[in-house]
């Protein structure tokens, strides 16, 4: 074993080969073909692993992303998985692939709104509530190119309202008649294509 | 010809809801939809009778509604293949 020091610090220590650094400082760059191996946590500006003692994502031999476990799939999540509620932005299917998204639209009265665009193989789940009066509802709704179909509905506002979904060229649309603006959580699923 | 207003189904969510799909249009162009609205003020017995839910619908939708809708025929194509 030998050290080398740097006043009365210990920078670099040597042992059977492996050479130990305590501590890399300032604006260091690591750069090696090698593999690079650590038992303790490892933090960045865009990833932390606050996975102590345990393996939160694995990456195998062909490429297969695991979150919670091995993968058996291009990329394979074993628990749940949330999707989050800041976009408000209206939903967009993917050409030619599967699409899960989920936006927070709001939908003025008596006015058809947009709130899904594309009309690829598409249902969407919704609810909503009142941004002021006593208005919900959870609708499951499919469209198409210029048709739209209610799957399952409840309206369980204080008083009744009217909702009608509508598509055209291929986007769908909502309209209501409460007295004001109803904030809606819409989750899509899509199949954006046949290719 | 003009756009007609049909209703194909009704379907009963709760005592008083329903939710009725509807085609509007000809034969040679047409859209559809669904609304979920009350029918409380049809007589019970005449809630699942297309005609009488039909001219319900179209006064609860509104003139606005279908003048909207005749101009989104108008310009309506087919989906692209």
């Amino acid at each position: 074993m030998a050290t080398l020091k740097l006043g009365s610090t210990t920078a670099i220590t040597e042992s059977s080969g492996t050479i130990s650094i305590p501590s890399l400082g300032g604006a260091t760059v690591i750069n090696t073909s090698g593999a690079i191996t650590t038992t303790g946590a490892f933090t960045s500006v865009g990833i932390t692993d606050g996975a102590v003692g345990a393996t939160a994502i694995t990456i195998d031999a062909d490429e297969n992303v695991g979150i919670g476990g091995a993968p058996n799939a291009k990329l394979d999540v074993n628990g749940s998985i949330l999707i989050g509620d800041s976009k408000t932005s209206v939903p967009t299917q993917y050409s030619n692939h599967g699409k899960i998204e989920r936006s927070v639209l709001t939908i003025p009265a008596n006015s058809a709104t947009q709130i899904a665009t594309g009309y690829g193989g598409k249902v969407c789940m919704l609810q909503w509530s009142g941004v002021t009066g006593n208005a919900q509802g959870t609708f499951v709704v499919s469209h198409s190119w210029s048709s739209a179909s209610v799957l399952y509905g409840q309206d369980y506002s204080g008083a009744p309202l009217t909702y009608t979904f509508s598509s055209s060229s291929g986007n769908l649309y909502l309209q209501h008649n409460h007295s004001d603006s109803i904030r809606i959580g819409i989750l899509m699923i899509s199949n954006g294509g046949s290719s | 010809m003009s756009n007609t207003f049909i209703v194909i189904k009704i379907q009963q969510s709760n005592f008083t809801s329903y939710i009725i799909d509807w085609v509007y249009g000809t034969d040679d162009t047409s859209l559809g939809g669904s609304t979920i609205t009350s029918l409380a003020s049809i007589p019970l017995a005449d809630r699942q009778d297309t005609e009488v839910v039909g001219t319900f619908m179209q006064e609860e939708l509104g003139s606005a509604f279908f003048l909207e809708k005749d101009a989104e025929l108008l310009v309506q194509q087919p989906p692209k293949p």
